[in-house]
């Protein structure tokens, strides 16, 4: 070996474990002094997409994170997902600097997973990927963790979404697009005044600095609608050559989404037979939509995700297949839902949502990108009247409905799919609307109980709770997928947080489609507390009610977001005999923006009459009213405990 | 091409696929037969066990065929659809599935219903899944499905088998065909748990099969032993043929042990010189062991373990200790390097010191006629102190001295000896050694806020499983751990000053203290005040929730409670009529809660004691549910007992 190869593969070697400039320049930012609560800083957060005449993107992704504290170590993570059939990733490294002694890791192929992502358990196959990287074992305080990789894509889609942050503070945000000449580029930035870019030529650059630690607080929304981020689409010349399909405003994405959809939700003649034999016999609209709209509910939910970077995640298989298998995901139920609502002669459209959060999609950007789930929009006469028909004069009269939650009747949205943007894929009338809030009374839960306080501070009693509209889901749900025995604890238990040594003695349930009805019998040796001889105290709330928001901090930075939910309860409590009520709490009513609470105690004769009821909005109020929104709700729930006292 | 083909047919033995005859009267049946309640019953699962030689390697090959009957629309969702996941070489074939509608027709699954997945993928690493789905499946109908998989270079390795699924079985059947080559010394064993006698019997073509019918769902309870112990499973695994059973086969597996480490534990000039300096000052042989114990917890880190505080270069700069002079040089090891150095130390010092094999009972009960070696991969020292066997595990940190993991006290362990190895049983610590002592210094405003001073010192097997939870925290996440436990009990608490000691010290027991803030701890209504002095257990679920059990009870480890309460009581009020909480004397364990009122009557306070598991009594049969259940329900009560406070009559004082 000559000395120039010698020395040559002495350089290579030194370079084999040594970090790029820009990693080495961004370590050493200055950054400022964090609180103990934030456990890393990202020094750098960059992606530059680069687009070809042909609509191919190269995509090179930088990160460089600071660890700050132990439980920081999870940050030293680097990752970059990929559709495998349009998508590769090209170059992925990573490396490590060490605080203490200045030396550097370098992440081998030993070190890098490539791992296929499932977004639920349905999921039965998807070309989602992910190529990884954790450092998290060498991630000592102090040192900084670099990733870089490289990816080229051949997607259909040409719009873009970057986050500058997640929860964690960036100190450098930026993000690159390069485009062909006489390309030309839309963007918006959400969750941020607005961020205009440097434009040079075809390379658009936007750039954050300093973005602060987002910290995650109870019942704020989620952080993609907090955290800033920024939303692209490109458009090819006229006459372009490139294989992408531009999307400029929500009609344009309601066009694409309908020409996906609308040739698959067509009716076989088996699905034609099927339908007409389920509506036999319904009498009204809303009927023979709730008997299709049930059956499409059973259906199993089972996920098949293939050419998603050629529009394969917006794409149902067709509804002959779908009734033929007996299976499908929420794009295909939707599509059979459409498909079975036709050979009864009732029109629908398929609609896009985000489920999981309400806040999620903003109108600013017109993306399909912003859905995770395909909800189906049935054109209905004014005789359905229900809390998720939605009317305006561009799309008419629809009413919503998720064939994939099984638990929530026609008629009624789960609540996450209330207040929320959604795309009405009509080829022609497309538009983004906003679904409809249900009154608080659609999520209605009445209790009525008769209960006894026995002498020596035992219980018995009967509870009734009666669920209708939204808030049957969830103990439908339970009721579906529980057998009786394990349905019957998971009662026992509830009881048992509010009543020590409770014993059920019976659970009954009679579901009848529009109501769920629950019947309990129970006793307990020990209810009531005996602070002496002569007295007895106890809550007349016998019947913990789910405390939906908990507010425990003094101050709030991000907004409360309330669900929808009501309920009555109305609880006759038979008193010991000897006893007499010697203290009893004092009626009270909060009337507000945040809900209606009414809660009563009513002394008569050998008895107490309990009663309470609650009303809350769907709605998510400003971190500025939390010090209002927090005292309402520490009331509602602080009521729960105030006693009864009992002398004999 | 053609070399090709033959080699794949060599590779992947094609099945044909060959579906059992179905009953009229399991496709009319709509209820199910062995639990009424479940969603979904295996009618049967038959698993063919192959071990058999490629050309010159092994290949292990494992054929399952499962039908099961719905019942349910959740038994639709869960068993409508298969997943088979393999690691590495292992390949999934043959995979075919149908439903078996209740009308009798019978709908195949379609090639485009199966998909290959690789789920992970790194060098070394491959996790592949075949997911698929069958067609149309119905409540009342059955799906049945066959795959194979083929593992080149692999054998039938202790691999655990199950005869219990989480749903019913009503048979379930493994036929295994052990290799026999003439230089393959070894011999199939099988081993089956928790089911009366499973005897493998001849079939034809070399297997051997077993089968079990009837057998209720798996289901899970808290607090119950470890699944290995509850659930209907067979072990398969090879050894070596040598005829042992019983007593024998332990004296030679403890013989091994002894061998296998002799070499490891040489004492040498630094280690007696350093054995004679750590045991300068003891007198006793008990006395000596504790202090080599205490010299390696604080001396030796572990490299492996977090309380070790090495950074990550450090260890990697970290070498192979060769053996416990390199330990003790270095100042770190791993954790069997910890207990190397212990056992030279020790008979550096003159005391018979020994590796010896630990069962878990997290694990499973080990019982010593199961002649197998799976169930004691532990490493652990035994010591012998006055004619009796003392056990030291410095390879798990953060233990009490003489204290052992709680998975490790009170078993039988396998001592190693140079003739023939010996059981002996390893101590269990007594509910005093786990304690938890309780302070506060509390002050009651009259519109019922309570402040003050908190202060929780944990020793033993309590602070064990609490500096494990802290230690790879950060300060600011262990003080908001603190806060969401508290916060969960108390939503309105106020907490600051929290200061956490002796985290990383083995030695000291760990301390949690911090000052509070609770606004309407205490209710306060028109004319009293009512409290509740067991602030420690306010706000705490019942141990016991469910009113029925199906499986035994099983509390870890015997632990003991001292809780020591002042209150200030608010000026102008007084106690009306107080009484005592009750108390009780369990056998298992005490209970005992006492208010106390000064003679001023300013103060009150509130004394609890409360310890369970004497004498080892850590398991108790589900027949004694109920009984149990009642006395933790009775400390529950007692621990919420209310005491009424009122206001004084006019012109009286806290002065009584």
């Amino acid at each position: 070996m000559s000395k120039l190869a010698l020395l040559l593969s002495a350089l290579s070697l030194y370079a084999a474990d040594d970090a790029p400039n820009w990693l080495k320049e961004i370590s050493t930012t200055k950054t400022p002094e964090f609180g103990p609560k934030v456990p890393g800083v990202i020094l750098l957060k960059e992606q530059r997409i680069s687009v070809d005449e042909t609509g191919r993107r190269t995509t090179t992704t930088r990160m460089a994170v600071k660890i700050l504290t132990k439980e920081g170590t999870g940050m030293a993570f680097g990752a970059e997902g990929y559709q495998a059939d349009t998508a590769k990733i090209k170059e992925f490294r990573a490396w490590m600097l060490y605080a203490a002694s200045g030396k550097t890791k370098t992440y081998g192929k030993d070190d890098i997973l490539d791992a296929s992502m499932t977004s639920n358990s349905g999921e039965l196959y998807s070309q989602a990927r992910m190529r990884m990287v954790s450092g998290k074992r060498e991630a000592d305080i102090g040192n900084v963790f670099g990733f870089e990789a490289v990816s080229e894509d051949k997607t259909v889609f040409a719009q873009e979404d970057f986050s500058f942050q997640a929860r964690a503070p960036v100190m450098i945000a930026r993000f690159v697009v390069t485009l062909p000449a006489g390309w030309t580029v839309k963007s918006v930035v959400l969750n941020h005044p607005g961020v205009e870019p440097a434009v040079s030529g075809g390379v658009y650059t936007w750039q954050l600095n300093d973005l602060p630690y987002v910290e995650d607080e109870e019942s704020s929304p989620a952080w993609t609608a907090i955290a800033p981020r920024i939303a692209v689409s490109y458009f090819p010349p006229a006459g372009s050559a490139a294989n992408i399909r531009p999307l400029s405003d929500w009609a344009d994405v309601a066009r694409w989404m309908s020409e996906l959809s609308e040739p698959k939700a067509q009716p076989s003649p088996a699905i034609d037979a099927k339908a007409r034999q389920l509506v036999e016999g319904a009498k009204t609209e809303l009927d023979k939509i709730s008997a299709i709209g049930r059956y499409v509910q059973a259906t199993t939910y089972v996920l098949i995700t293939r050419g998603a970077g050629r529009g394969g995640g917006y794409t149902p298989h067709a509804a002959s297949d779908i009734f033929l298998k007996g299976y499908g995901d929420c794009k295909d139920k939707t599509t059979l839902m459409r498909a079975m609502l036709k050979s009864v002669g009732i029109e629908s459209v398929g609609v896009g949502i985000f489920s999981g959060d309400r806040t999620a999609v903003k109108p600013e950007w017109a993306s399909p990108h912003q859905f995770n789930h395909a909800i189906t929009a049935i054109r209905v006469s004014k005789d359905t009247q229900a809390p998720a028909v939605f009317e305006d004069a561009k799309s008419g009269r629809l009413m919503f409905f998720d064939p994939t939650d099984s638990t929530t009747p026609p008629g009624y949205l789960p609540n996450h799919e209330q207040a929320s943007y959604a795309l009405i894929e009509d080829a022609t009338r497309g538009e983004l609307v906003l679904t409809p809030a249900a009154a608080p009374a659609s999520a209605d839960v009445r209790r009525k109980g008769e209960i006894t306080i026995l002498p020596e501070g035992g219980i018995t009693g009967t509870l009734v709770e009666i669920r209708k509209g939204g808030a049957l889901s969830r103990r439908r749900k339970m009721h579906k997928e529980l057998s009786k025995p394990d349905f019957d604890k998971d009662i026992e238990r509830w009881l048992a947080s509010s009543i020590p040594g409770v014993r059920v003695k019976k659970v009954e349930v009679d579901d009848s489609g529009s109501e769920f009805k629950t019947t309990v019998e129970f006793d307990s040796e020990r209810y009531s507390q005996i602070p002496n001889q002569k007295m007895q105290i106890f809550r007349a709330a016998v019947f913990r009610h789910p405390e939906s928001v908990r507010l425990t901090e003094k101050l709030r930075k991000q907004p409360v977001v309330l669900n929808t939910e009501a309920f009555e309860e109305e609880i006759r409590i038979l008193l010991p005999i000897g006893y007499k009520v010697d203290e009893i709490p004092e009626a009270l009513s909060v009337k507000g923006d945040y809900g209606n609470y009414h809660a009563k105690w009513d002394q008569q004769v050998g008895s107490v009459l309990f009663t309470r009821s609650l009303e809350v909005p769907a709605r998510t109020v400003p971190a500025a009213q939390y010090t209002q929104v927090k005292k309402f709700f520490d009331t509602v729930y602080g009521s729960s405990n105030q006693p009864i006292v009992l002398m004999r | 091409m053609l070399r090709m083909l033959v080699f794949f047919v060599a590779l992947v033995p094609a099945f044909a696929v060959d579906w059992l005859p179905i009953e009229k009267a399991d496709l009319e049946r709509t209820k199910p037969k062995i639990d009424p309640d479940a969603a979904a019953e295996v009618i049967f699962w038959h698993v063919r066990i192959e071990d058999r030689m490629l050309g010159d390697a092994p290949q292990h090959i494992r054929r399952s065929y499962v039908r099961i009957k719905i019942y349910s629309e959740s038994g639709r969702d869960t068993y409508g659809k298969g997943e088979v996941t393999v690691f590495n070489k292992t390949v999934v074939t043959n995979v075919s599935g149908r439903t078996l509608k209740a009308d009798g027709s019978i709908l195949e699954m379609k090639k485009d219903a199966a998909f290959d997945r690789d789920v992970v993928k790194s060098k070394g690493l491959k996790v592949k899944a075949k997911t698929f789905a069958l067609p149309d499946v119905k409540v009342g109908d059955m799906v049945e499905y066959q795959y194979t998989e083929i593992k080149d270079n692999a054998l039938t390795a202790y691999v655990a088998l199950p005869f219990q699924r989480e749903i019913p079985v009503w048979t379930v059947s493994y036929h295994v065909k052990p290799l026999r080559h003439p230089y393959f010394p070894y011999a199939m064993r099988t081993m089956n748990y928790n089911i009366k006698g499973s005897p493998f019997v001849d079939e034809p073509q070399g297997f051997y099969g077993t089968t079990q019918n009837d057998l209720p769902a798996y289901v899970q309870e808290p607090l119950m032993p470890p699944e290995d112990q509850m659930k209907a499973w067979l072990l398969i695994y090879y050894e070596e043929d040598r005829n042992m059973k019983g007593d024998k086969y332990w004296a030679d597996f403890g013989k091994r042990t002894w061998q296998q480490f002799k070499p490891l534990v040489k004492v040498d000039k630094e280690i007696r010189r350093k054995a004679e300096e750590i045991t300068a000052s003891a007198g006793t042989p008990v006395a000596k062991a504790a202090a080599i114990e205490a010299f390696c917890r604080n001396n030796i880190r572990n490299v492996n373990h977090e309380s070790s505080g090495l950074t990550s270069e450090q260890r990697d700069k970290f070498k192979i200790n060769k053996d416990p002079s390199d330990t003790l040089a270095q100042g770190i090891g791993t954790g069997t390097d910890t207990n190397l150095l212990f056992i030279s130390l020790a008979t550096a010092a003159g005391l018979d010191a020994r590796m010896a094999r630990i069962p878990n009972r997290r694990d499973i009960f080990f019982s010593k006629s199961y002649p197998n070696e799976y169930h004691l991969q532990v490493l652990s020292v035994a010591v012998s102190i006055d004619g009796k066997w003392r056990f030291y595990d410095i390879s798990t940190p953060y233990l009490d001295s003489g204290m052992l993991s709680w998975g490790e006290e009170g078993v039988s362990a396998l001592v190693s000896d140079p003739k023939a190895g010996f059981f002996a049983d390893t101590q269990f610590s007594a509910p005093d050694r786990s304690k938890a002592l309780r302070k506060a210094t509390l002050v009651l405003s009259d519109d019922g806020e309570l402040s003050g001073l908190a202060q929780v010192t944990y020793t033993g097997h309590l602070a064990v499983r609490l500096k494990n939870r802290y230690d790879g925290m950060s300060p600011a996440e262990r003080d908001e751990d603190l806060k969401k436990e508290l916060v969960g009990r108390y939503p309105s608490v106020e907490i600051e000053k929290i200061n956490f000691q002796n985290l990383n010290d083995p030695a000291k027991p760990l301390m949690i203290a911090y000052r509070l803030k609770i606004p309407g701890y205490a209710t306060r209504t028109g004319k009293r005040i009512l409290l509740e002095p067991g602030f420690f257990e306010r706000g705490i679920a019942a141990s016991f929730k469910d009113s029925k059990r199906k499986h035994p009870i099983y509390i870890p480890f015997a632990y003991a409670e001292t809780d020591e309460i002042s209150f200030e009581l608010p000026d102008g009020w007084e106690l009306d009529n107080p009484t005592n909480p009750g108390d009780g004397e369990f056998g298992v364990g005490g209970y005992k809660a006492l208010v106390r009122k000064s003679q001023d009557g300013k103060t009150l306070a509130y004394i609890r004691n409360f310890d369970w598991g004497r004498e080892m009594k850590i398991v108790y049969p589900v027949e004694s549910y109920g009984e149990l259940k009642k006395i933790f329900d009775y400390v529950y009560e007692q621990d919420h007992h209310v005491l009424s406070l009122k206001q004084k009559a006019a012109g009286a004082s806290n002065n009584e």
